[in-house]
């Protein structure tokens, strides 16, 4: 028997639990992607760091799990290497609460009106849209302006006429993490608690309300537990945990 | 002769007490065809009574039948499909539960089930794209077969439906009885029931002399 498995073969598992048609398949691997996208966003962020040549129309589709940057670093083609920083990104905190939640930046910032309150939520903090300029090493001459457009249709970075052609453009941004499918393994430790969440919605929504309330009542203290067992573990069983899911950081 | 002809004939018996006259009104091809349908009938109804008392969701295994089917491609819409054979007896359980399984590869490789509509309305974003490679969806006898994608294209051209069916096939002797009992409600339903006992006829009015 093997405790480290899959997604798929939860899901499995919970379909003959609960002697569900295999038609629920795709319903509950829904859940537990859900869950373990939740359970992820819960404890780390990713970040991704891609590398795009300068088009003609200086237009670039950004990734499209694209969240925020934390760097732009520009390769002029004379050889002028370049950086903006995004100050204002917060790694997730788990510990680090005071750089999960940030101050809200109080002045005009990049030349970004900055009065207009932003969205702060839980995870993610700063620039998700905006504009702003690329300065040089050293001296600190600003070389190009540039804008990032991310909405639910258009995630671009536009980049003004002071870019040369063909030069590298190195973008370092938050991901939306991992993108689990029913291929991704599961550790044991997150088991028992992905299959109460599965369990939970599909009494919630193809039952009936009293049903998901029983379950509730008989696992809910249990599953409460597990969930939060998690942020409760020594800081090197975390590590290593976060390690087993998603890898190493880079 | 089938097992359902025999039930078949077994219930025109008991409707005329003995053997069925050459002029009835209940012919065996009525019965015959009642038999089909209230075999399904009993098959539903066994469905149920397990969602009811046992939580399960699937069709009583005795009525699974495996089919390998061709795939057709329907140009207009660019989806390959395989003919559904709902001639035949398929239960069109609630919830499409009738079709238990749709499988590739010498029937070893998963197609997952989504409602109709569903993988139009999951491209792009949502955990659809990580749920499977290959999805089904019926529609009317079809099941259309979709890949996860809408560049992609599917390699196989053959698929392997496992089909909840009610017929002479499928028939357990264990059904018998409910089948022949289904057959003379359904037919005593639609038709008036004869009285030959002439002791129970109204009596005819006397002409005044």
């Amino acid at each position: 028997m093997r405790y480290t498995q899959p997604i798929s073969k939860l899901v499995a598992d919970t379909l003959e639990e609960l002697g569900l048609h295999d038609n629920q398949f795709v319903l509950l691997s829904r859940f537990a992607i859900n869950f373990m996208r939740t359970a992820n966003n819960d404890v780390k962020g990713e970040i991704k760091t891609e590398r795009f040549e300068v088009p003609a129309s200086r237009v670039i589709a950004l990734p499209s799990d694209f969240i925020d940057y934390t760097k732009i670093g520009v390769q002029f083609k004379e050889g002028v290497k370049a950086l903006a920083r995004n100050p204002y990104m917060a790694m997730i905190g788990g510990a680090d609460l005071p750089r999960a939640y940030p101050p809200p930046p109080a002045t005009t910032i990049n030349g970004q009106n900055a009065s207009t309150p932003f969205g702060y939520f839980y995870g993610y903090s700063g620039w998700t849209n905006g504009t702003g300029r690329i300065t040089a090493f050293g001296n600190g001459n600003e070389l190009g302006k540039w804008t990032i457009i991310n909405n639910a249709t258009t995630k671009q970075l536009r980049l003004s006429s002071d870019y040369d052609l063909n030069s590298n453009v190195y973008i370092e941004y938050l991901s939306d993490c991992i993108d689990p499918n029913t291929e991704t393994f599961i550790h044991p430790y997150m088991q028992l608690c992905c299959q109460y969440w599965m369990k939970w919605h599909y009494y919630l929504r193809k039952e009936n309300l009293n049903m998901a309330r029983e379950f509730e009542r008989l696992y809910n203290d249990e599953y409460i537990q597990m969930k939060y067992r998690y942020g409760t573990l020594d800081i090197p069983t975390i590590v290593n945990l976060v390690e087993f899911y998603w890898g190493l950081p880079e | 002769m089938s097992n359902l002809s025999k039930y078949a004939e077994e219930a025109r018996r008991i409707f005329y007490g003995g053997d069925p006259p050459v002029e009835g009104g209940f012919e065996q091809a009525e019965a015959e065809m009642l038999a089909g349908m209230a075999l399904s009938q009993v098959a539903t109804e066994e469905f149920w009574q397990a969602y009811k008392t046992d939580g399960i969701h699937t069709a009583p295994s005795q009525y699974l039948v495996n089919y390998a089917v061709n795939l057709a491609t329907d140009s207009a819409r660019n989806v390959k499909y395989a003919l559904l054979p709902s001639g035949s007896g398929y239960l069109a359980l609630p919830g499409d539960k009738g079709l238990a399984r749709v499988s590739y590869n010498k029937d070893t490789l998963p197609i997952r089930y989504l409602r109709n509509g569903e993988w139009q309305n999951g491209q792009g974003g949502t955990a659809l794209f990580g749920v499977g490679t290959y999805f089904y969806s019926i529609e009317a006898d079809r099941i259309n077969v979709y890949p996860r994608c809408l560049g992609e294209s599917i390699p196989f051209t053959q698929v392997f439906i496992t089909l909840a069916v009610a017929n002479a096939t499928t028939l357990q002797q264990a059904q018998g009885w409910a089948v022949v009992a289904k057959i003379l409600q359904l037919y005593k339903s639609v038709k008036p029931e004869l009285d030959f006992v002439t002791d129970n006829a109204p009596p005819i009015q006397q002409q005044p002399s």
